[in-house]
């Protein structure tokens, strides 16, 4: 039952991918036929019309503060993002981040690095998301994106060592589908992805279907509910995970309070998930200072655990190009046996 | 893995980062936040244009050049961070061009204010939608009142609310407005910046345009 569950799963993606790469492709033609003969309507003439581009470069330092473990990670990337438009408007928008990443001496490495000193190119974001066939109430994305759920949805966390909650789904970004828009009232998502995240694997058939349905994200306060069902690959086989969450953002003046509480199963165990924020910016907002709380309770076998952390962090743009961030993250409690973990974590981002 | 690989292993990667920074830094352009957090202020352009099908982006840089016009323009300029690439959005009703929008940052003592200006083909102010506000001043009763005021409104026009040294509302100015608040001024010179800007940049896209 299950193994023709998943089969469907995957035939559906393919054929969704299959489907937007044929519904589509004529709709570039016609937008490429446009560019060449509507100058006179202002239309992108060449790929790099109507874009923005960036290289995007950090390095990241790990002190385990408990272990005496010195790691770093560093980074180069493109950050590449274009509107597809034409004689009726925006057909698409495309955002393309392919990174390189180096590790050195890294504890416990994503699993797609071989280990803790190997290199990988990795994808931020790279999708394109179809904005013309509606007023943007419903639009339709394919490619790699994040997850839609909680937090992470409207807040930038990619390459910033400000996170929130996507460590407890065992995903952040993966390749797939979804819909999306923006209505009056609400901002919303709906996503089908592999599973897999930064590469396209159908090991142990995983599969996210994910969504969140918020109140619109320029608002002072922002509601939104989110819900997660999948089978996450990790390093030793696809892992079943199930959320449903809500989160809450509300910023007065300077400062920012937002809260993520999920709730759901890993396997089968229940799993219980509190994210608790409050940051400061000044008034140019070149300083961002964070105070990150995070509680969670988890089922293994017959008893319940919980693991408390807490997390401060300071962000300072120095300037156009370069931005400076340190973190310290401790665990208040840890699973039983083992020593609670400590880190200061430092990193310098470049984009140019 | 290739000889090139190894040798790029084996030297300390962030002198290695350092290095190409520093060579980078020396013939960039400026630059903003990651692409993936930008936003199309969908919901201001079909507030201000209700009968709006669609709208089309147009990208385009503002540079030192343009930033240094401004200044010749008005008793202030925009903010140097605001160097870089930036999307007038051209409004339409079908294929018929109905308007322009533009958001515009501004600099607050509670945190950066973005608004979304509405400029007709003629470039008059048509409206405005608060895409971005944290102080409690930002309601419909203020927004209501300077729509009002600028509505229609000309560059010139607009440049007669402020003084010559653009650090207060002019005499004039102050006759418009019912109350004394820095959120008047303060939204007085994101419009005429708006306007100013758009004419640098975006000037033969709007000439364009039927009046």
């Amino acid at each position: 039952m299950n193994c023709l569950l998943f089969k469907s799963v995957r035939c559906l993606v393919h054929r969704l991918i299959a489907m937007f790469l044929m519904m589509f492709t004529p709709v570039f033609v016609g937008a490429a036929d446009l560019d060449h003969r509507a100058s006179q309507q202002h239309v992108a003439a060449n790929w790099l019309d109507n874009s923005r581009w960036a290289l995007d470069l950090s390095t990241r330092f790990i002190q385990d503060t408990n272990g005496d473990h010195l790691s770093s990670k560093n980074v180069i990337g493109i950050d590449f993002h274009k509107v597809f438009t034409g004689k009726h408007g925006d057909i698409a928008t495309l955002v393309f981040q392919p990174y390189w990443v180096r590790l050195n001496a890294v504890k416990n490495p994503a699993f797609y690095f071989d280990d803790g000193d190997d290199s990988e190119i990795t994808w931020r974001i790279a999708n394109i998301n179809f904005t013309g066939l509606t007023r943007n109430t419903l639009n339709f994305r394919i490619g790699h994106f994040e997850v839609p759920f909680g937090l992470e949805q409207n807040i930038d966390t990619n390459g910033t060592l400000r996170q929130y909650t996507f460590s407890d789904r065992g995903i952040k970004a993966d390749w797939g589908v979804s819909v999306n828009g923006v209505l009056a009232q609400l901002d919303y998502e709906v996503a089908l992805t592999r599973g897999s995240g930064n590469n396209i694997s159908d090991r142990d058939n995983p599969y996210v279907f994910a969504g969140r349905i918020g109140t619109p994200s320029m608002g002072n306060t922002v509601i939104g509910l989110s819900w997660f069902d999948g089978k996450v690959l990790t390093a030793q086989g696809a892992v079943a995970r199930k959320r449903v969450g809500v989160d809450v953002v509300h910023y007065y003046r300077q400062w920012e309070m937002l809260a993520e509480l999920s709730g759901g199963d890993n396997s089968g165990l229940g799993q219980g998930n509190t994210l608790l924020e409050l940051s400061w910016r000044n008034p140019m907002e070149s300083l961002h200072t964070y105070l990150q709380l995070r509680y969670a309770k988890q089922e293994n076998a017959d008893t319940w655990q919980d693991h408390s952390s807490v997390s401060l962090g300071v962000q300072w743009k120095a300037n156009r190009f370069v931005d400076v961030s340190t973190e310290w993250f401790n665990e208040l409690d840890a699973v039983s046996g083992q020593q609670t973990a400590s880190k200061l974590v430092a990193q310098l981002r470049v984009r140019i | 893995m290739s000889n090139v690989g190894n040798r790029f292993l084996q030297i300390n990667n962030a002198r290695a980062l350092t290095a190409i920074v520093a060579v980078l830094l020396s013939f960039s352009g400026p630059l903003s936040a990651a692409f993936c957090s930008l936003r199309d202020p969908i919901l201001a352009i079909h507030s201000l244009y209700p009968e709006a099908t669609q709208h089309r982006s147009i990208i385009r840089p503002i540079d030192q050049k343009m930033r240094s016009e401004v200044a010749q323009r008005l008793p202030f300029t925009i903010h140097h961070n605001e160097i870089g690439k930036h999307t007038l959005y051209q409004v339409l009703n079908g294929i018929d061009s109905i308007g322009f929008v533009q958001a515009r940052s501004e600099l607050s003592e509670w945190g950066l204010i973005e608004i979304a200006w509405a400029i007709s083909p003629g470039m008059k102010i048509e409206g405005l939608a608060f895409q971005r506000c944290r102080s409690s001043e930002c309601n419909n009763t203020l927004k209501n009142e300077i729509e009002a005021a600028l509505q229609g409104k000309s560059f010139s026009e607009l440049l007669l609310l402020v003084s010559p040294d653009g650090k207060e509302l002019s005499e004039h100015g102050k006759g418009v407005f019912s109350m004394n608040s820095a959120m008047y001024l303060l939204i007085l010179s994101s419009a005429l910046k708006t306007l100013a800007i758009t004419e640098l940049a975006w000037g033969d896209v709007i000439s364009a345009q039927p009046q």
